[in-house]
């Protein structure tokens, strides 16, 4: 579903010169997984979610995404994918019913799919209460949740998820990580960077550690235990940023 | 693009501009309410500065450099107040009158008016003196005529009048061929 080569992301300015953010990145997600890319602020996580979702172009190497190619195709690969960013982008005079609507047009669903679409999205995230309310009038938690129904709404093949959890309670937390689990059983391919390290080791079928642009290790919570020597994942991801706890 | 994409893209933005109450004030309010004030008050401002400058100019003297008695009298007879003045340019300017009358020996003989346009009251002088004067040359005409034996229609060939025909209706959505100029000889 996602395949990974040799990625890399250069950005230059007159202050600081030329920086790596992405340097080398290689690896793959399948259908019906959820990968999480954990690491550090400024570890390149945000930079390779938005290559993959096309919206950063790569300095050298190339993606995938259910088959088609991130340079060469990019209105294909963004066909596929639900791209929750870490802004949410939403509109704030529009209420979550309107957003969900005017994405599901965008998206080309028909009149009766997307209003099946959009009720079903709202009773499993739980938006009842809130679907009429202007969203620059919601809390974060109920921001969050129409992000990720609109990240969901036309069921891509793969979902890219920018920290969904990040700054939530949890009631609002869990709610998205059903979310991610009922996407994950309908075969999506779940791609999702998080800062919370309980969360990785619930969610996750495999992990990717990256720190300073570089991938440092992939696995699943076993391969990574067996690597380091280390049992949860919060001593693991020190110890592969060579830290101590 | 598809034109349902353009539609619904069409329809969020709208939806997105009229609940934008700030956008709304400078595209509604602005032209719909704020604009006419201003405009009405500046139009009642103008009005009130020429009335006054009206007033002012009937108050205020008009410097002359004339020889033709006849010339003064239809200034005096017009309820004008006069005084002589040698350099009638620098009364102007100075404010020490309204505006300049004077005569240029010659044939015909020239009459200047002196006028400050940036003083509104020194043009509403000078248009007074230039209808007295106006009349005074159309009277004299008139003599001319009337001691050559010509009547004095000679002068009035034709009335000029225009009606307007359109009606209510009409008249909202303007045709340029509802008005129609009559001329009655």
């Amino acid at each position: 579903m996602i395949h990974v080569e040799h990625l890399s992301k250069a950005f230059s300015d007159s202050k600081r010169g030329t920086r790596l953010a992405v340097d080398d990145v290689s690896f793959n997600v399948h259908a019906g997984e959820v990968f999480g890319l954990l690491g550090p602020n400024g570890a390149g996580k945000t930079t390779t979610l938005r290559m993959l979702a096309t919206l950063l172009k790569p300095s050298s190497g190339t993606a995938s995404l259910n088959g088609f190619e991130i340079t060469r195709e990019p209105e294909k690969v963004r066909e596929q994918i639900g791209f929750l960013s870490g802004d949410m982008g939403l509109y704030g005079r529009l209420t979550p019913l309107e957003i969900l609507d005017f994405f599901g047009k965008l998206n080309g669903m028909d009149a009766a799919r997307r209003a099946s679409r959009i009720q079903g999205l709202v009773t499993m995230l739980d938006m009842q209460s809130f679907t009429g309310t202007r969203t620059d009038k919601l809390s974060t938690g109920m921001k969050q949740k129409t992000a990720i129904a609109r990240t969901m709404l036309h069921e891509p093949a793969v979902l890219i998820l920018d920290e969904p959890t990040s700054g939530l309670d949890v009631p609002t937390a869990r709610t998205i990580e059903t979310a991610i689990v009922d996407a994950k059983k309908a075969g999506k391919c779940v791609l999702y960077s998080t800062h919370v390290m309980e969360e990785a080791e619930y969610l996750c079928d495999r992990i990717g550690v990256i720190s300073g642009g570089k991938m440092k290790m992939i696995g699943t919570m076993e391969e990574l235990r067996a690597a380091t020597g280390k049992q949860r994942l919060r001593e693991i991801f020190l110890d592969l940023l060579g830290l101590e706890d | 693009m598809r034109l349902s994409i353009v539609n619904a893209i069409y329809r969020k933005e709208m939806l997105d501009l009229v609940r934008d109450r700030r956008t709304l004030i400078s595209m509604v309010a602005v032209p719909v309410l704020v604009i006419p004030l201003l405009l009405n008050v500046s139009t009642r401002l103008m009005s009130r500065i020429q009335e006054k400058s009206e007033e002012e100019a009937k108050s205020m003297a008009v410097a002359v450099r004339m020889t033709t008695p006849a010339l003064r009298e239809a200034l005096e007879k017009a309820q004008i107040q006069i005084v002589e003045k040698d350099d009638l340019k620098d009364a102007v300017l100075t404010k020490t009158a309204a505006a300049g009358v004077e005569e240029i020996a010659g044939t015909p003989v020239e009459v200047r008016i002196y006028a400050d346009n940036s003083n509104p009251t020194s043009s509403a002088a000078a248009a007074r003196v230039r209808v007295a004067l106006d009349d005074f040359k159309d009277e004299k005409v008139r003599e001319s005529l009337r001691g050559s034996g010509i009547p004095d229609s000679v002068l009035t060939p034709f009335t000029l009048k225009r009606v307007n025909i359109a009606g209510r209706g009409r008249w909202r959505g303007w045709r340029g061929e509802a008005c129609w100029v009559t001329c009655c000889c």
